[in-house]
C-alpha cells in the first residue's frame, strides 16, 4: 500500500468517532430515501396491480331502484367494456362477540353464476360462493380477522323486517374496501365494527324484498374510451331511475382515501430524505475543511516533498470518498430493507393484497448518486484549498485568526457580561460558517420532529373539533328507514339515557348549473346539542332554512351563500337555497334543520336516526337495548368512531415516530461532530484556560453555552420551519372530505425543547470529558492550528 | 517553619516516567531541588532532558511517578484534580512559548480573563501598563506582534499577583531584541515584587541573568549554579 494511502487510512482511523458519525449519517439519509421512495412506489405498483387483477369499476352509479333489466342498456353503450349490476344496502349484524349488540354491514349482491367481471374479490381463507347455496355469503377478511371469523362460522344480518342467519363461505379482500370507508362522509370506521359482505344476487334479491332489481352499476370502459363522454352516456340511460350519485374510480372513497394517503406518505418520502442529505453535506464540509486545516503541516510537508497537487486533492477527497462509498453502501443495504418493511407493513395494515416489492435500482442509484455527489462536493473545496497552500506557509503555523470585535460587541456593553458569556458569544461569531451549520443542523432536525408531531397534534386538534364540538352525542341510533318521530319517546325510556335528539339522514346529490356532488343530508334540530355543526359563515347554523354545506362542497360546486340547488334525494328533486357554509374537518355532509329535512324528503314527522346522550357506566348497557329495538339496523357510539381513526392511524403514528427518532439521531450526529471538532479545534485554547486554573466545570459552562446558543437558535428557527412543514405536509391529506388547521400544543414546544436540550448536553458529552482529562502540558506546548 | 516558607519550591527524589506501548522513558530520575523565595532560576538543557517535565510539575499539569513536590509550603503530589486547579490559579503563573492567548479576547480581556479566578487579583490596567502594552489593550491577539502577544501572557500571569512564575521557552518564538525586551520585563518585575521564577530555555546564554542556573541532561541535574552577579537584561548577547 503506499504510503500516502496509508495515510489516509490512519487519518480516517484518528477520527475514527467523527468520520463514523458522517457515515451514519449519510447511511441515515440515503436509507430513508431509498427506502421510503422504494416503498412509496412499491405502495403505488401493489395498488394498481391489485386494481387491475380484481377488476376494479371505472365508474359506479347509484340509483334508487332500478329493473335489472338497465344493465343489458348499460352495456351496449358505447365506450363500456364491462358492466355489472348489484343490490347494496347497509344492514344491521349481530356483533359475533356479543349478539346483543348490533354492528353495521354492507350487503352486496354478486352475479348469481360465476364471478363478476367489474368488482371482483380476492379470497383470502375459504371458498369463493357456491352458485346453490342459498345462505352463502362472503365476509370481509378484515371484520373476519378482527371477531375471529373463519369460512363455516355463522353470522346474523339485522333487516328492516327481521332477522336472516347466513354462513360464512370465505373471507376476502375487495378492491372497493381495502381502505375501509362507508362513504367519503364516513371516512373511518372500526375495521371490526363495519362488515362487507357479498351474496349471490337471488339472496339479496330474497333478503331485500328486491326481485329483479338494483340499485347500483358498477363498470370498466373498453381501452382508449372517452371516460367523461361515456359516463354522460350512461347517467342519460340510468336518469330516469332516480340517479343518486355517479362516482368516477377516482372519487370512490378507498381509491381516493388509498391515493390521498400515498400522496402524503410521497411527499414525506421526498422531503424529508432531502433535508437529511442536506444537512449530510454541510457537515462533511466543515468537517472536511477542519481536516485540512488541522494537518497544514502535512500538507506543507508533503507538497515539500515532491507530491503535486493533484495526489494532495486526491488525498483529501479519499477522505470525503471514503465516507461516501461507506455510507452508500451501508445505506443502499438499509434501504432495499426498509423498502421492503414499509411496503410489507402498510399492505398489511391497510389489506393490499397483491404486494408489489421490486428493488427499484433507478431510486438507489439516484440516492448512491446523490450520497457521493454530496460528498465529492463537500470535500473537493477544502482539498483543493488545502492542495493550493505554499509549502513553506503550510508548515507555519497560522495566524491567529478571528481577532475581531462581532455584532454584538458593537451593539451591547459586552464589557459587562461575564466572561463565560462573552467567550461563548464570540466563539459563534469566530465562525460563522460553522456555526449557522450547526445550528442549520440542530434547526433541521427540530423542524422534522416539528413537523411529525405537529401532524400528530393537528389531527388531535381535529378530532376534538369533529369528536367534542360538533358532534357530542354518545351513542348514535340508525333505522332502516323513516320512521315516524315518536320513537324519540322510546330511546328517552331507556334506563340511562339523558338526553336524544332526533335524526334524519338520506343520501343526496346536490346540483348546480354543470355540476353536481353526492354526499349524505344530515336534518337535525335547530335547538340541539348533541350534533353542533360550526358556523364559518352565514350566522348559526341551522338558524335559518335553508343549505349548511362544509367549504370543500361549496368549492365543489362552485356555489356560494344565496345560490339555490336542486337536492336529489331518493324521494325526489326539490329546489333548496345555501344558507351558510361550517366547518366540518372530518366530514363532508350537508346540513339542514329538521323542518327543511322533512321537507326534501316528502314526509314531516320522521326520523331515521338518534341521538343519545348516556351515562358513561350505561353505555353498553343502552347499545345492547337499542339493538334489540325493531327497525334498528346500526347503534355506534361516538367513542368508537374516534378509536377506528385512532386504529388506522397507527401505522401513521409509527412511521411519525420513525421521523422523530431521525430527527434525534440527526440532532445527535450533527451536534456530536460540531462539538468535538470543536473541541479539537480548540484544544490548547481551552487547556490554557485549565493551566490557568479554571476548573473543570468552568469549561463545561464555557462548551455547554457555546452549544445552548446555537441550540436555541436552531431550536427557534427549526421550529417555524417545522410548523411550516406540518402546514404543507398536512395539505398532501386534504380533499374535499378532509380540511385540517394545522395546530401544535404548548407541551409539544416543551418536549422539543427539552428533547433536543438533552440531545445537546448528551453528544457534548464526549468532548467535554476530552477536554477535562487532556494532558494540559502536551497540548499547551503545542503550537496553534 | 521560617525554613519553609523561606523555600518556593522543593522536590524531593522526583522521578517521572512516560509509558506507552512497552516503552518507557524516564523524563526525571530522582532530582532533588530547593528554590528559595524570589529567586530567578534558568533551567537549561537539550531537548528530552527533564526540564520542561521539572516546570510542568511545578505547575501541577503532571505528576510524578516518585516522589514530592512542595511549593509555597503545600505538598501537591498527590493532590486531586480539584486541588491541582486551586494551585494552578493561586500560586502559579505561566507563560508559554507559544503565548496560548484566547484568539477570540482582546489583550485586557484575555489578562482580565484570569482575575475572575482570584479573590484579590491586580489591576489588569497597570499590570499591561508594566508590560508596556497600555496602548494596545484593545487589539486582539491577531492584531499584536508576537512580542505584544508575550508580553500579553507576562501579564496574564502577574495579574493573580501568585507567588511563582513559569516559563517555558519565554523566548522560543521571539527575535533577538524582543526576546531580550521580555527578559527584562520579567526580570524587572519579579526582582522588583519578590517572585519565584523558573524559567526553561535551550539558550544558556539567557543564565548569565539568572541567581541560578540548572543545567539537566537525562532527567537528572548535571550541574547547580548560583549567579552572585547577574547579568543586567541589557547587557545579554547571544
Amino acid at each position: 500500500m503506499r504510503k500516502i494511502d496509508r495515510m489516509l487510512l490512519r487519518g480516517l482511523w484518528a477520527a475514527k468517532l467523527q468520520y463514523g458519525a458522517l457515515v451514519l449519517l449519510l447511511t441515515l439519509g440515503i436509507a430513508i430515501f431509498g427506502g421510503s421512495y422504494a416503498g412509496y412506489l412499491n405502495l403505488g405498483e401493489s395498488e394498481e396491480r391489485t386494481y387491475d387483477e380484481l377488476l376494479l369499476a371505472d365508474a359506479f352509479f347509484r340509483v334508487a331502484q332500478s329493473p335489472a333489466t338497465v344493465v343489458q342498456e348499460v352495456a351496449d353503450t358505447a365506450g363500456v367494456e364491462a358492466v355489472e349490476g348489484r343490490i347494496v344496502h347497509d344492514v344491521g349484524l349481530a356483533d359475533p362477540k356479543n349478539p346483543g349488540e348490533l354492528l353495521s354491514a354492507r350487503m352486496i349482491s354478486t352475479p348469481d353464476d360465476g364471478r363478476p367481471m367489474v368488482n371482483d374479490v380476492w379470497l383470502e381463507e375459504g371458498a369463493y360462493l357456491p352458485s346453490d347455496a342459498s345462505d352463502s355469503v362472503l365476509i370481509d377478511d378484515a371484520f373476519a380477522a378482527k371477531n375471529d371469523l373463519f369460512s363455516g362460522d355463522e353470522i346474523e344480518l339485522a333487516l328492516a323486517d327481521g332477522r336472516a342467519k347466513m354462513t360464512i363461505a370465505g373471507r376476502i379482500v375487495s378492491p372497493e374496501y381495502i381502505f375501509k370507508a362507508k362513504s367519503l362522509q364516513e371516512p373511518f370506521v372500526a375495521p371490526g365494527a363495519f362488515a362487507v359482505v357479498f351474496a349471490r344476487q337471488a339472496v339479496a334479491e330474497r333478503l331485500f324484498d328486491e326481485v329483479g332489481t338494483i340499485n347500483e352499476v358498477v363498470v370498466r370502459f373498453a381501452e382508449g374510451a372517452d371516460h367523461e363522454a361515456t359516463t354522460v352516456r350512461i347517467q342519460q340511460v340510468l336518469a330516469p331511475y332516480n340517479l343518486l350519485e355517479s362516482t368516477p374510480r377516482e372519487r370512490q372513497p378507498s381509491y381516493m382515501f388509498l391515493k390521498l394517503d400515498l400522496e402524503g406518505f410521497g411527499e414525506i418520502a421526498a422531503v424529508v430524505p432531502a433535508m437529511f442529505l442536506i444537512i449530510t453535506a454541510l457537515a462533511i464540509l466543515v468537517l472536511m475543511t477542519r481536516t485540512v486545516s488541522s494537518q497544514r503541516g502535512q500538507i506543507g510537508l508533503l507538497s515539500a516533498v515532491g507530491y503535486g497537487r493533484g495526489q494532495v486533492v486526491r488525498h483529501y477527497l479519499g477522505y470525503a470518498l471514503a465516507v461516501g462509498v461507506a455510507g452508500c453502501v451501508l445505506g443502499t443495504v438499509v434501504a432495499y430493507g426498509l423498502a421492503a418493511l414499509i411496503t410489507s407493513a402498510y399492505a398489511d395494515v391497510v389489506n393490499i393484497p397483491v404486494v408489489v416489492i421490486d428493488a427499484h435500482w433507478p431510486v438507489f442509484g439516484i440516492g448512491i448518486g446523490l450520497g457521493i455527489g454530496t460528498c465529492v462536493v463537500a470535500g473537493l473545496l477544502p482539498a483543493w484549498r488545502g492542495a493550493s497552500l505554499e509549502p513553506a506557509a503550510a508548515m507555519r503555523p497560522p495566524v491567529p485568526t478571528g481577532g475581531r470585535l462581532t455584532v454584538l460587541d458593537r451593539l451591547l456593553p459586552t464589557r459587562r457580561v461575564p466572561f463565560v458569556w462573552r467567550l461563548a458569544l464570540r466563539s459563534l461569531f469566530r465562525q460563522p460558517r460553522r456555526s449557522l451549520v450547526n445550528a442549520a443542523g440542530v434547526a433541521v432536525s427540530v423542524s422534522l420532529i416539528v413537523a411529525s408531531l405537529g401532524m400528530l397534534d393537528t389531527i388531535d386538534n381535529t378530532m376534538d373539533l369533529q369528536f367534542g364540538q360538533i358532534e357530542a352525542y354518545d351513542v348514535k341510533a340508525t333505522m332502516a328507514g323513516p320512521v315516524p318521530a315518536e320513537a324519540v319517546d322510546e330511546f328517552a325510556g331507556l334506563a340511562g339515557v339523558r338526553r336524544v335528539e332526533p335524526l334524519v339522514e338520506s343520501p343526496v346529490r346536490l346540483a348546480t348549473v354543470g355540476r353536481s356532488y353526492s354526499t349524505l343530508l344530515v336534518g337535525l334540530s335547530p335547538q340541539g346539542e348533541l350534533y353542533r355543526p360550526l358556523e364559518k359563515e352565514g350566522g348559526r347554523p341551522l338558524a335559518i332554512s335553508g343549505l349548511y354545506l362544509s367549504t370543500g362542497i361549496s368549492n365543489e360546486l362552485g356555489a356560494g351563500i344565496g345560490d339555490v340547488l336542486d337536492v336529489q334525494t331518493p324521494f325526489g328533486v326539490q329546489e333548496m337555497a345555501i344558507a351558510g357554509t361550517v366547518r366540518s374537518p372530518l366530514s363532508t355532509v350537508a346540513y339542514v334543520a329538521l323542518d327543511d329535512a322533512w321537507q326534501l324528503l316528502g314526509t314531516p314527522d320522521v326520523i331515521t336516526g338518534a341521538l343519545l346522550a348516556v351515562d358513561p357506566e350505561r353505555i353498553s348497557a343502552v347499545k345492547e337495548s337499542v339493538s334489540a329495538m325493531p327497525g334498528v339496523i346500526n347503534v355506534e357510539a361516538l367513542s368508537e368512531k374516534r378509536d377506528a381513526i385512532a386504529d388506522f392511524m397507527a401505522l401513521f403514528y409509527q412511521f411519525v415516530a420513525v421521523f422523530v427518532l431521525f430527527g434525534v439521531a440527526l440532532a445527535f450526529l450533527v451536534v456530536f461532530n460540531t462539538v468535538s471538532m470543536n473541541v479539537m479545534e480548540r484544544a490548547r485554547e481551552l487547556a490554557t484556560m485549565r493551566t490557568l486554573g479554571f476548573g473543570s466545570r468552568s469549561i463545561t459552562a464555557l462548551i455547554t453555552l457555546e452549544n445552548a446558543i446555537g441550540a436555541i437558535v436552531g431550536i427557534g428557527a427549526g421550529i417555524g420551519l417545522g410548523y411550516l412543514m406540518a402546514v404543507e405536509l398536512m395539505r398532501a391529506f386534504e380533499s374535499d372530505s378532509f380540511s385540517f388547521n394545522v395546530a401544535l400544543y404548548t407541551r409539544t414546544y416543551v418536549a422539543v425543547a427539552v428533547g433536543m436540550g438533552s440531545v445537546v448536553l448528551l453528544s457534548q458529552a464526549p468532548g467535554v470529558r476530552h477536554v477535562n482529562r487532556m494532558d494540559l502540558a502536551r497540548v499547551t506546548k503545542e503550537q496553534s492550528g | 517553619m521560617a525554613v519553609a516558607n523561606a523555600t518556593a519550591v522543593s522536590l524531593d527524589n522526583v522521578s517521572k516516567v512516560y509509558a506507552a506501548e512497552g516503552i518507557s522513558v524516564k523524563a526525571l530520575d530522582r532530582v532533588d531541588l530547593r528554590v528559595p523565595r524570589g529567586q530567578f532560576v534558568v533551567l537549561l538543557g537539550p531537548s528530552g532532558s527533564g526540564k520542561t517535565t521539572l516546570l510542568n510539575m511545578v505547575g501541577g499539569i503532571d505528576s510524578p511517578t516518585e516522589g514530592d513536590v512542595v511549593v509555597d509550603g503545600v505538598s501537591i503530589g498527590g493532590m486531586d484534580r480539584g486541588g491541582l486547579t486551586v494551585h494552578r490559579r493561586t500560586r502559579i503563573g505561566f507563560v508559554f512559548q507559544f503565548f496560548n492567548l484566547i484568539p477570540t479576547l482582546t489583550a485586557i480581556e484575555n489578562v482580565e480573563l484570569v482575575t475572575e479566578l482570584v479573590d484579590h487579583p491586580r489591576s489588569f490596567d497597570e499590570v499591561l501598563a508594566e508590560v508596556g502594552l497600555a496602548d494596545r489593550t484593545n487589539n486582539f491577539p491577531s492584531q499584536l506582534s508576537g512580542g505584544e502577544q508575550q508580553r500579553v501572557s507576562i501579564a496574564r500571569a502577574l495579574v493573580k499577583d501568585p507567588p511563582i512564575l513559569l516559563c517555558d521557552e519565554p523566548t522560543g518564538e521571539l527575535d533577538y531584541e524582543t526576546g531580550k525586551r521580555i527578559l527584562g520585563i520579567i526580570r524587572e518585575i519579579c526582582s522588583r515584587e519578590g517572585k519565584t521564577v523558573l524559567t526553561v530555555t535551550h539558550n544558556s546564554a539567557i543564565g548569565q541573568i539568572a541567581d541560578r542556573v540548572i543545567r539537566l541532561r537525562s532527567g537528572r541535574v548535571l550541574e547547580d549554579t548560583l549567579n552572585p552577579n547577574p547579568l543586567p537584561t541589557e547587557d545579554l548577547e547571544w
